[in-house]
Formats: C-alpha cells, structure tokens, sequence
C-alpha cells in the first residue's frame, strides 16, 4: 500500500476509549458496536419468530390438527409476520447499513451517533414491548397487518392489537431515526474524492432505501396513531358502524406496506452487489444501470399499493392502472438480476459462503420476482389472493431473497466485525441446509395455493393431497429450523478459536477494507485516496487503474465547468438532519390531512363544520404562530449581528407567541367540548381533533427546543454569525407554523366556503 | 358516429392555436439558422404535441364530454410541451437576454427552488378547486388564462431541471428532490380525484351533446362519469408519476456522464493530485465535530 502524506496540520489521533464490559456496549455511541447490536437483536428476534413459525407448522402438518388452538393460532402468525417483517429483516438491514456505511464512505463514525443509539434501543424496547403482549392478555391476533374492522374495539377486545400498535409506533421512530441518520451520514461525511458516482453500490442502495423509510415510515405511524385513537378514545377513522371506512385503512396500510417490502429488500440488493463482484474478481456490470434501476424501484414502489387491494373493487380502470404500473417495476428488477448475471460471466468465480448465498439469492429472488408479476395480472390475483401462492411467493422474495442476502453479508462482514474468519466447512453445511429446507418448505406451498388452500387457517380439511403436501412443507420447514444450529456454531467457534482475518481475507476494494479488523473505533487511521469506484484496486493497481466509465446519453449537453474540491459536502449536517425530519413529519400531516378531507367530502353525518367552528377566534391564533415565525426569523438576524440581547428577547418573543397559540387551541377545543363535539362523537370531530391535536404537540415540542435555545442563549454559548442549533430549529418551528397554515385553510376557511 | 368519424369531423383547427404555433415553430427556426439536430426535433415536437393539446379532438372531448380527455390535455400542457421546448432551446438563444441583470434577477427570483416548486404544483392544486375548475369550462376567457398558466408555470418549474444554461440549473441530487417532491404532491392530489365522489365537477355529468357523440363515449367506450372522473385522477397520479420519474432516470444518468467526463479531464490533468484537504469546521458552533 502506497504512503500517504498526512497535511502539515493533522492532529495525533486522541486515544481509544478502555474497551470491553457489558456497560460499554450498552452505552456505547459507536456505529460499530451498535450495528452488531442490532445484528445480534435482530438475531434474536429471527431465532424467535422462527419457532413461533415451526409451532404454526407443526399444526399444520395433518389436517384437522389439533396440537393449537385456532386463537393461539391466530396470534401465532400475526406475531410471526411482525417479527420478522419488524424486529428481523428491516432492523438487521438497518444494522448493517449502521455499521458498513460510515467504513465505506471513509467516515469517523455515524452523523448523529446519539441517535443512532436511540435507534437501536427502540428496536430493542419496543420489541419487547410487543412480546410483553403474550404475558399481558394475549399477543395481538389480526394479522400483521391488522385490518380494520377486525383490529377494532368491537371484535378485538384483548389489548393485544395496542400493544402490536405502541411497539410498531417505537420501532417506526427508532427506523426514521435511522434513515436520517444514514442519508445525512452519505451525503455531508464522505472521505475527499468520493462523489456520489463513485459511492459504493451498498451505499448508494442504503442511501436511496433511507429515502423510501422517510416516505413510507411516517405513513405507517399516521395510520397506527389513527387505529390506536379508534380504539383508545372510540373515534370512527376505520370503524364502519361508526361512519367510518375499513377500506381507508387499507389504502393506509398498502401505502406503507409495499414501499415496506422494497425496503427490506434494496439493502439485500445492496450486499449482493458487494458479494458478486468481490468473488467473481470483476467490477460490476453495469453500475449505473443498477444504481439508476435502484431509483426506479424505489419511485414505482411508491404507486403501486392498490395490488395488495385487487379484491376490494377499484373498478377496471384503477385495477389497469395499478397492474401496469406494478408490471412496470419488474423492468428495473430485472435489469439489476441481469447486471448481476453480466458480472459473474467470464469471471473467477470462488465460491466461498457468502458467494453460495449471493448466488442462490439471484435464484430464489427471480422465482419469488416470477410470481409476484404474476400477481399484476387481475385475474389471476383474485383467483390466488389470501391462498397459500401469496405465502410461497412472500417467502421467495424475503427468505429466499432479503435472508439469503442477509446471510451473504454476515459472512462477507464478519471477519471485518470481528477480526475471525468463519468455518467455510460448518458454513456450507449452513448453506445446504437452509436452501434444501427453505424450498422444501416453500416451493410446494405454491400448488398449495394452487389448488386452494386459504392463508392464516388453522386447519383445514382432508383433501386430496393437501395434508401430503402440508407435511412436505412441514418437513421442510424443520430443516430449515435445524439449519440455524450450524450457523450459531460457527460463530460461537470463530469467535472463540476462528482463524485472525486481517484487513482484507476477501481481496475486495472498498474502503472498509482499508482498515483492520475489527477497526479501531476512530475506523480509519489513513483514508485512501478515492479516485474512482473501487480504491483499493486503484491503489493495489497503479498502472491500470480503473477505466474511465462508459458514455452515456442523458438529458441535455454538456455538463457545467469542472469544479475544484472534489466531491465536497455542499449542505451542512445539522440542516439537512433537520430538513430529512421535517420531510417525515410533512408526510405525517398529510396523511392525517387526507383522513380529513376523505370524510370531510362524503355525505356529512353529523356535526357540520362550519356550525361549530369560529374561523376568527382561530385567525387570531394564526396571527400569533405566524407573528412567532416572524420573531425567531428576527433573532437569526440580530444573532448575525452579534447582537446576543436582542436574541434573549426574540427568542422570549417566540416563545410567548407561541405559547399563546396553544393556550388559544385549548380554549378552541374546550367551546368544541362543551359544544359535545368530541373525537367520539362523530368523524368531524375524530379527523378534526387528530389533525389539530397532532400539530398542538408539533408547537409543544417546538416550544420545548425554543426553552433550550432560551437557556443556552442567557448562557451566552451563542457566539454567531450563525449557529447550526438555531437553524435547525428555526427550520422546524418554521415548518410548523406552515403546516398550521395548510390546516387552518383547510378546516375553517373551506368550512366557510363550502 | 364511430370513433374514427370523430376524430375526423371534429378537427377543430382554431385559428388563433395554428398560427399561434405555426408562429413558434417558423420563429425557432429563424433564430436557430436552419440549424438541425437533436435539440430542433425536441422544440418542433413540443410544439407539435402543444398544437395536438390546444387544437384536436381531444381538445372537443376535453372541453365539453371527459374529465379524463381534459385531464389528459392539462398533463401535456404541463409535463410534456414545457420540458420539450426547454430542452430544445439551445443556450445561445438565452444569452443575449442574461446579460441583463434585471432579467437575471427576475430569474432567480422565480427559479429559486422553493418558489419554482410551489408555482409548477401550486397551480395544478389551485385550478382543481371546483369553483375555478367549473369557471373554466363555463367561461372562455378564464380557460385561456388556465392553460396560459399551465403554461408559464410549467416553463419555470421545469426551468430548475432543464434550463438552457448549465450552471442554472439543480445539482443532481438536489434536482431528484425536486421532482420526487413534486411527483408525490401531484400523485396525492390524484389520488384525491380517483377516490372522490363523482361529480366533482358537474359540468361532466351530463354534457350537452352538440356533436351527438354520448352514446359513443357512455356505451362504446364505456365510460360512466364515476369511471371518466376515475380515470382522469388515476391519469394523474400514474403516468404523472411517470414523467416525474423519468425525468429523474433522465437528471441521474446525465449526471453519471458529467462525472465521468470530469473525473476523466481531471485524471488525465493531475493523476498525482494530492488528496484535498478536509473542510474546515466552521466557528461558532455549539460542538464541534
């Protein structure tokens, strides 16, 4: 490895913390030793959900069984699917991005390594949160994905559903959480010479899968804090008896839930674009068709949810649109599974574990891909709908595909986690096992579904062939259970007794590798030079870096005049953290504003809005949030100015206004009250009292910031010209007031109007 | 009346619209010389598909019969005539007027990101409130201040994304941004119209039948208001979509080719440059990273 130069300025490195020690890892703010947490959570948590699926298997296997009963049933697979769509697959692809990314850019460490510890917790209390359920009246029973009107008051009445809702509602924070961390990390800490196009293609996928969390987490978290009111306060957002509509809920849920499953399923396409190059000795095919087919998946991902609903009666047109635009995401799908197939072609190919998973995923993901097209087809759709083809085809794509993947990148990564290598000996019997059980179990519940066969049964009846096939899959799925022993042997092994791995067992050119194993907590001693995709080829390869990548045709002429610093960051951390977050909070609104609107639209039940609602008492309030804008955009100015007293008042200034706009809400919702206007009463005052209520705890929480910028500004820590603290919240109080804005036009002036 | 009687008899051929166009199209060629290419194919096809959206049966269908034809006409005139004539105006054509500092100011005044933003999908929200929209259709002049806002409005949204002059425009990522933004608000606002209620607009419920075509639209193509006002949100929100995300295919792979020039120009200039220096961490902060 060539020397660097270090500048004439560079600081020794400050001393490690003393490692070691269960209290460490706990309260550790290291990007490293969080991302193994969640790797061994997420472990846990897989161990878990695996038996509760062998349990739903072993009552499976005859028919008419009865080793469970059906409650228990029901409990059973709506904790499975929670858990491993919720607290294994997501979290642990989270976990890898934790701790890969910051090494791949050439960063110290996370952009906000106390919120990356947030993260993790949440995953971790807010898993237990949801299995505390089992000891607490029952785990919930209506499915992962809980539709109403099963998931209300009436037919649900253990507190099983609430508990599902306030793990889910802590882990969703906890994965935002993540996602703002990850872009913010990508985008402002990249080593010097890492532009964007030259991002390593797990970087690149985290990158655009942490903008897909920001789009799709917020919609989940609307939808859970709406079911959790319908059950808590008896308001009527998706309780039909109540006016409102199950069928929201739905629309709801879809619209997380399919960008959900591209989310557990870009970084696996991320780990397989780093596994197939590294062991078939070539670059990958193809690097801006894949990284360019990433955005197009992720975008489509987002409007194609109405195929989860073509059973609930669009209409020819809606059911045409939402099965071209499903169709269409396979174009971008499969140009990556082609890409993939380009770079093993002519290479040296070496397959080690990690390179036997890669490969079985390219398998397994394209079945699973295979039939999931299928399912764009309408007809076809509401013939295998709810049948066990859903369930094969599920398990396809997220075993066969996000676990395999999974699996791949815990033996790429693990010796550089852990400075061992791992058996390749007990990892190939690993191997054989999982993909051996994994089709047994799930390639025959395909003709399962076929012939009929419901999903989510407890039991089913003696037909031909179906307690035959019910046993294969039974069989199999037990292997797939015992394929788990190998594995956790070989950890436990490695770990104890494993061969040391150095810097780079796999020969591969990131810069991850550029350091030891494990790395030291500060990653990097020297940073490569990074002057194109894989450094460390470029390093080892002086005389033949690299070529220069392919031309390609795009939109309009030439590009703007080279610029000097390469690949510098143009946006500071703290704005954009903050600009991430509002866009989720923005999302959130929206959904609740779209609840509002939809049953503000139909035929009015009930209170009418313009009866009960006083627009000037409420114009009064807006003066004053607006007023408070204006103040705080005052104390930026007279911050610039250095003018510290002047901030003191603005920010009391801001402070007051806004607190007399909440005591104004209070006063508001207190004549509605009064009036019997309730979240109970009707859908008016279910939407109006979310909707208002939400953004009085957006202004609380506001004023909450305002009070510590109050403190730190008497304590005189603003120097100015600028301050990144007083930007940021700046930002998000003037989001707030925006978004009051939108409501207040919405609900009193259309009241008005309409 | 079949379809293709239709499309024959109802040809509207407006005046004002042809030459109008007629005048675009001659005009660019004079400025441009003569000059042929890539880019004159894009400004002539804009000026084709604004010709085919203001002055064609689906102009007839749009005005009095189908939600979805009107919807159909106001996402041409929105997301494909402005993007077409902005990426076919060379920058020469511009340069003459950006040497004026008050017409550099005016742009950056409106080409701000936020405020291009809000204008391109402000106004596509504003003119589907149902009092304005039903104002459009009853009077003329209204609908011709409609479609010349689409117009304009469009031009400066797409400005940030296409303007002649390179250094104008977005950065990448920034860009994809943008268009992401605007692809969701406008797929909301879809979505909005595919789950209304019908009659959103009552002008199309029963259309007055001048031309005697209902029985062709209602039983040969099949299309109920529910549906038509259906299909006219589920335009929207799709296809829509679509423009936005190849718009943003577009901006990503013309980026990759920049870098690759550049880092090409730069490899080829300085193959030893040393590594740069890190960003200084600037004062005034409440903790240093």
């Amino acid at each position: 490895m060539r020397e660097i130069a270090l500048p004439p300025q560079a600081l020794p490195v400050p001393p490690d913390r003393e490692g070691g020690g269960l209290y460490s890892w706990i309260t550790s703010l290291d990007h490293k030793q969080i991302g193994m947490m969640y790797l061994m959570a997420t472990f846990a948590f897989f161990i878990i959900g695996g038996a509760e699926a062998l349990l739903m298997r072993t009552q499976l296997a005859v028919p008419n069984n009865t080793f469970l009963s059906p409650e228990a049933y029901n409990q059973l697979f709506t904790m499975h699917g929670t858990t491993m769509i919720f607290l294994v697959v997501m979290p642990m692809l989270i976990g890898f991005a934790t701790y890969v990314v910051p090494l791949q850019v050439g960063a110290r460490d996370i952009a906000y390594p106390r919120m990356n510890a947030l993260s993790l917790w949440l995953l971790v209390f807010g898993g237990l949160l949801l299995y505390f359920s089992y000891l607490a009246g029952g785990a919930p029973n209506a499915g992962w994905f809980s539709y109403a009107p099963l998931s209300e008051r009436p037919y649900t009445t253990t507190t099983g559903v609430d508990y599902w809702i306030l793990g889910l509602l802590a882990t969703g924070i906890g994965t935002i959480a993540a996602a703002i961390n990850l872009i913010v990390t990508i985008l402002t800490l990249r080593a010097p010479g890492m532009r964007m196009t030259r991002l390593p293609l797990f970087t690149w996928m985290v990158l655009v899968n942490s903008v897909l969390i920001l789009c799709a987490l917020p919609v989940l978290n609307a939808s859970l804090v709406m079911l959790l009111i319908d059950r808590q306060l008896n308001a009527h957002f998706f309780a039909p008896q109540g006016g409102g509509s199950a069928i929201l809920w739905e629309h709801f849920f879809w619209a997380f839930g399919h960008p959900e499953v591209y989310i557990m399923v870009l970084p696996a396409f991320g780990i397989i674009s780093e596994v197939i190059p590294v062991f078939s000795r070539k670059a990958i095919f193809g690097y801006e068709f894949v990284a360019a087919s990433t955005g197009a998946i992720a975008f489509l991902s987002l409007a194609v949810w109405g195929h989860h609903m073509f059973t609930v009666g669009f209409g020819r047109g809606g059911d045409l649109f939402f099965a071209v635009s499903s169709m269409l995401i396979a174009i971008p799908t499969g140009v990556k599974v082609l890409n993939w197939c380009a770079t093993l072609w002519g290479g040296a190919i070496r397959f080690t574990t990690s390179m036997l998973f890669a490969v079985a995923f390219l398998a397994m993901f394209t079945i699973g891909g295979i039939t999931g097209v299928s399912f764009a087809a309408v007809p076809i759709d509401w013939q295998v709908e709810d049948s066990y083809y859903v369930v094969a085809h599920m398990h396809y794509v997220l075993f066969g595909g996000s676990a395999f993947a999974i699996f791949a990148g815990l033996y790429y990564w693990f010796p550089k986690m852990t400075g061992r290598l791992l058996s390749e000996g007990w990892g190939k019997w690993h191997f054989w096992l999982t993909f051996v059980g994994f089709n047994l179990t799930f390639m025959i519940q395909h003709v399962l579904g076929m012939m009929g066969m419901p999903r989510r049964v407890f039991t089913y009846p003696d037909l031909p062939d179906w307690g035959r096939f019910n046993m294969i899959s039974t069989a199999g799925a037990f292997v797939l259970g015992f394929s788990v022993l190998p594995f956790l042997w070989n950890v436990f092994a490695s770990l104890r007794a494993g061969r040391p791995a150095g810097d780079n067992p796999w020969n591969a050119w990131t810069l991850e590798w550029a350091t030891s194993s494990p790395p030291p907590e500060h990653n990097f001693d020297l940073v490569p030079p990074v002057r194109g995709r894989r450094p460390l080829w470029d390093l080892a390869h002086p005389d033949r870096p690299d070529p220069a990548p392919a031309r390609l045709y795009g939109l309009g002429g030439r590009g703007p005049a080279p610029r000097p610093g390469d690949g510098a960051p143009e946006v500071s951390g703290p704005r954009l953290g903050m600009l991430c977050f509002i866009g989720a909070e923005a999302i959130f609104f929206v959904m609740l504003i779209l609840a509002y609107v939809y049953y503000h639209s139909a035929a009015h039940t009930g209170v009418v809005a313009a009866r009960v609602l006083d627009a000037g008492r409420a114009g009064i309030n807006t003066v004053f949030l607006i007023a408070s804008s204006a103040t705080l955009w005052l104390g930026g100015k007279s911050l610039e100015r250095r003018r510290g007293g002047a901030l003191v008042a603005w920010l009391a200034a801001t402070i007051v206004l806004g607190a007399l706009f909440l005591v104004g809400q209070g006063r508001e919702w207190l004549t509605l009250v009064q009036a019997n206007v309730t979240v109970s009463r009707d859908l008016f005052g279910t939407t109006f009292f979310t909707l208002t209520g939400f953004h009085g705890l957006h202004v609380l929480l506001g004023l909450c910031l305002l009070a510590m910028l109050f403190g730190l500004a008497i304590a005189r820590r603003f120097q100015g010209p600028t301050s990144a603290a007083i930007e940021a919240v700046a930002l998000y109080w003037h989001f707030v007031d925006a978004v009051w804005i939108g409501i207040y036009s919405l609900i009193y002036l259309w009241a008005l109007v309409g | 009346m079949t379809a293709w009687r239709f499309v024959e008899a109802t040809w509207p051929w407006e005046p004002s619209v042809v030459l109008g166009c007629g005048a675009l199209g001659l005009g660019y060629l004079a400025a441009v010389r003569g000059r042929l290419g890539g880019r004159t194919g894009s400004f002539l096809a804009g000026v084709l598909m604004l010709l085919f959206a203001l002055d064609s049966p689906l102009d007839t269908l749009a005005d009095t019969y189908l939600s979805s034809a009107h919807m159909a006409q106001h996402l041409l005139l929105l997301l494909v005539v402005p993007p077409l004539l902005l990426a076919g105006t060379p920058a020469f054509l511009v340069e003459p007027a950006w040497r004026s500092a008050r017409v550099r100011a005016l742009a950056q005044t409106l080409g701000r990101p936020v405020v291009a933003w809000t204008l391109g999908v402000g106004t596509i929200w504003v003119w589907h409130i149902p009092s304005l929209f039903n104002a459009t259709l009853a009077s003329g002049g209204v609908h011709l201040i409609e479609h010349g806002s689409f117009l304009v409005t469009g031009v400066i949204f797409w400005w940030a994304i296409l303007a002649p002059l390179q250094e104008v425009r977005l950065a990448p990522v920034p860009a994809m941004l943008y268009l992401l933004a605007a692809a969701l608000a406008s797929s909301v606002l879809g979505i909005l119209l595919t789950f209304a209620r019908a009659g959103l607009y009552p002008a199309y419920l029963r259309p007055a039948d001048v031309l005697g075509i209902a029985p062709l639209i209602r039983a040969g193509w099949g299309l109920s208001p529910e549906t038509d006002q259906q299909i006219g949100g589920l335009l929207m929100w799709i296809p829509g979509g679509l423009v936005y995300l190849s718009a943003m295919l577009g901006v990503l792979m013309r980026w990759y080719r920049w870098d690759a020039e550049e880092a090409a120009a730069g490899a080829a200039s300085a193959p030893d440059a040393p590594v740069p220096a890190p960003p200084p961490v600037s004062s005034g902060e409440l903790h240093a990273r």
